[in-house]
């Protein structure tokens, strides 16, 4: 089990250092602004009385809360698929398997390590 | 061999072979390596040394015949902590510092806590990383890399040490270096299998060695044992005729270089006999010594036995 949180921890500090996740948060809070600024000015619309507001708020919410779940699952995609890959390509694999971990514990490992990871930025 | 016998040795294995596809890496690969001895594991490229290693450490699986490592069958888990190991292509993580990829390694492997931090220092301290123990990774040099990774196979003072080609990618200082650290290994009762090309190098440590193409060791044994198999001697006469010359290739395979003659393949009793030989037919004998051959001779030599 401590080699599985090891490997956690090791995947947790990696994907946080990733350039693409920074990408990913710069994008994230660009659409945020977008959008609540699009919510903000739906009652300045001409021609549309309040309870019209309320209905199209309501399923544009429904709409963008789709959005950013999708735009989440992609985004963990993006940054987990390569994980392992990249480790047996870059030859980071062969420094760690030799030592004594399960290559289901690393599996495990990453993860676990992803899946925290993934908790924290949604 | 019985798994008992197998407990005395560092490595022992039986037709030992690996196949990827239709690609046979190592084919029945039989040799053993003693307990704090540097075994030399010496074969040109594609002979399947970097694949021998891969198994010994468990990184691949053998496709047939069986291996021990340290009196346990290859794989085994709680093994691998007696075990360092010196990849040939490796990196680490370049975002780390030196002294967190040794903390990683200290922690992956299994030791108390209490214990790393005496255990880094004196590896960066024999590898001579002391310095830059607290700067990233990928700031390295790959001479840097390659002592952080030797630095890494000695944590947690291993029984055993693989090294895969350790001194390819540093300079004389470097290579220098690594004989040192080999040395101290072997002081320590350390054993060490040195996988490498370089000649010069392995003649120089090592204890044995074995000598491997198309995945089998066609040779194994002591420096001595290796370049010494076929007995060659080198004679320097005059006066001896012409058709006397061809008449001696009976005692083993003549090289005439004029004054100097070089036999090889003698028996062991063969040297009076051959000296007996050439004064009968005149010849004039001014000196017979055993000829030394470098390692390098001897290697190419095997290649081009084994090919034929």
């Amino acid at each position: 089990m401590t080699q599985v949180l090891t490997i956690a921890r090791l995947t947790i500090l990696e994907a946080s250092r990733r350039k693409l996740l920074l990408a990913l948060g710069i994008l994230t809070i660009v659409v945020v602004v977008l959008t609540s600024w699009g919510f903000s000015r739906l009652p300045t619309m001409s021609g549309v009385t309040p309870a019209e507001v309320r209905l199209a708020s309501s399923q544009l919410t429904i709409l963008v809360a789709f959005m950013f779940s999708g735009v989440l699952a992609l985004g963990s995609t993006l940054v987990a698929a390569p994980s392992i890959a990249s480790d047996i390509e870059s030859g980071i694999a062969l420094a760690i398997l030799p030592r004594p971990i399960r290559r289901s514990q690393l599996l495990m490992g990453k993860w676990l390590g992803l899946a925290l990871r993934r908790k924290g930025s949604s | 061999m019985e798994a008992a016998d197998a407990a005395s040795l560092a490595v022992h294995t039986q037709d030992l072979a690996k196949r990827y596809g239709k690609t046979v890496a190592l084919s029945g690969l039989t040799m053993s390596v003693r307990r704090a001895e540097v075994f030399g594991f010496l074969g040109p490229n594609g002979a399947g040394k970097t694949t021998a290693v891969k198994l010994l450490v468990g990184l691949a699986h053998p496709s047939a015949g069986e291996a021990w490592v340290l009196g346990a069958p290859v794989g085994d888990l709680q093994t691998r902590r007696r075990l360092g190991y010196l990849p040939e292509l490796f990196r680490y993580q370049g975002w780390m510092k030196a002294r967190e990829v040794l903390g990683l390694h200290c922690e992956l492997s299994g030791m108390a806590r209490s214990e790393w931090k005496a255990e880094i220092a004196s590896a960066l301290e024999l590898v001579g990383l002391s310095e830059r123990a607290d700067d990233k990774v990928e700031g390295f040099s790959k001479g840097m890399q390659q002592r952080l990774g030797l630095a890494v196979a000695l944590l947690g003072r291993p029984e055993l040490v693989l090294l895969d080609e350790p001194t390819s990618a540093l300079d004389p200082v470097g290579r220098h270096d690594v004989r040192e650290i080999i040395r101290t290994l072997k002081a320590r009762g350390t054993a060490v299998f040195l996988n490498s090309h370089l000649l010069s190098e392995v003649e120089q440590i090592c204890d044995r060695l074995a000598v491997v193409d198309h995945g089998r060791v066609i040779a194994t044994g002591t420096m001595a044992q290796i370049l010494g198999q076929d007995g060659a001697v080198r004679v320097r006469v005059t006066g001896l005729p012409a058709d006397g010359r061809a008449g001696l290739g009976a005692f083993g395979s003549l090289e005439d270089e004029g004054e100097w003659l070089t036999f090889r393949g003698l028996a062991t009793d063969g040297v009076p006999q051959l000296v007996a030989e050439i004064v009968r037919q005149g010849g004039r004998v001014y000196a017979v010594e055993p000829r030394h051959e470098t390692l390098e001779d001897r290697f190419l030599q095997l290649l081009k036995e084994q090919d034929q």
